[in-house]
């Protein structure tokens, strides 16, 4: 991400309120605020699950967020300025693996395990190890496998919503989930053994 | 395997966070996920990842939406600027591209007042100054672009 001052249009003489009638939002800061509080956590989470990597998923975040805004696209509800932002955030981070792909070997995604509570603490441990072994197991899918799993079954999406995230046709997400489901369980039980 | 037509059923009841509580309503349809690969598979796999997406979310440390939002105003003002910078470049690459032709058309005239010295054919020295303009109006506009 740049770091920008305002300098440059200060030199140019351009005052805020000419900078402020070039800048074309999608919408407004209380609309924006809205929409982020309810989004936010559910699309960092998503890219770092499909890219394995939080600092990664931080700068795709906002990124995200800034080309969300800059879309001219025409966004009539917030079910289909959502289904934009993650189709925006799928694309940015499909890109960004294109060039660094995700290394498999990892097993710590960084991400915090709940903290075990001593009367369930064999069922955290179970959690734990449950949830390291699908990183791992999710790790060596494609990243469009990753992305149908993560959006059908962690978020709850309609085949409908993911089609719209992937820019794919409604009636291909079922045999695609279904093959990219088959292949996620024969890495699980591969590791299981 | 084959894929079960009650999947989406399964899915739903496992979205909705009551799998494993077991209401009433939904015996029918784990007795049908035990004895059913497709659906026992889905349920082990949607409930995971279920699961992951529980603790993931937790575990995200966003930025407020305020500085989002600060960050994303800076960053169109000076694309903004960006954009209103471009069109002088240019015309600073057409000015240096214009001083270059009117200098080589001095030097041309300047070379005929000493007949003394060799005289070239004139589409030779029109040649030569267009040559001039050519690889001067990238250069200036390299340089106005690198201050930049
Ligand atoms: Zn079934």
């Amino acid at each position: 991400m740049r770091d920008v001052t305002l300098s440059s249009l200060e030199r140019l003489g351009l005052g805020a309120a000419d900078a402020e009638e070039k800048l074309t939002f999608c919408m407004d800061e209380d609309a924006f605020r809205l929409f982020y509080d309810r989004t936010a956590r559910p699309v960092w989470a998503y890219l770092a699950r499909i890219t394995g990597d939080r600092q990664l998923a931080d700068d795709l975040l906002q990124e995200s967020y800034y080309r969300l805004l800059r879309s001219r696209a025409v966004l009539e509800d917030e079910a289909h300025r959502r289904n934009y932002l993650f189709r925006i955030a799928t694309n940015l981070a499909h890109d960004a693996r294109r060039r660094a792909p995700m290394d498999t070997a990892p097993l710590d995604d960084g991400i915090e395990h709940d903290q075990p509570d001593p009367r369930t603490a064999g069922d955290a441990t179970g959690r734990a190890v449950r949830r390291m072994d699908l990183s791992r197991a999710m790790r060596q899918l494609k990243p469009r496998e990753r992305s149908l799993l993560w959006l059908a079954y962690a978020q709850g999406s309609t085949h409908f919503e993911i089609a719209q995230t992937l820019g794919l046709k409604t009636g291909s997400i079922k045999p695609l989930l279904f093959r990219a489901r088959r292949r996620l369980s024969a890495l699980l039980q591969e590791g299981a053994r | 395997m084959n894929a079960c037509p009650r999947e989406p059923e399964v899915v739903d009841a496992v979205m909705r966070g009551n799998w494993q509580q077991a209401p009433e309503a939904l015996r029918e349809l784990r007795a049908h996920a035990a004895s059913c690969a497709a659906c026992g598979e889905l349920v082990t796999l949607a409930q995971a990842l279920r699961e992951d997406h529980a603790v993931v979310c937790r575990a995200a440390d966003v930025p407020a939406a305020g500085t989002v939002w600060w960050r994303a105003t800076i960053r169109a003002r000076a694309e903004a600027a960006e954009k209103a910078v471009r069109p002088i470049t240019f015309a600073q690459g057409l000015a240096g591209a214009s001083l270059a032709g009117v200098a080589a058309a001095f030097a041309g005239i300047a070379w005929r007042t000493f007949p003394s010295l060799p005289q070239p054919d004139p589409l030779v020295m029109l040649a030569l100054g267009l040559g001039v303009c050519i690889v001067i109006a990238p250069l200036v506009l390299v340089f106005a672009l690198a201050r930049d």
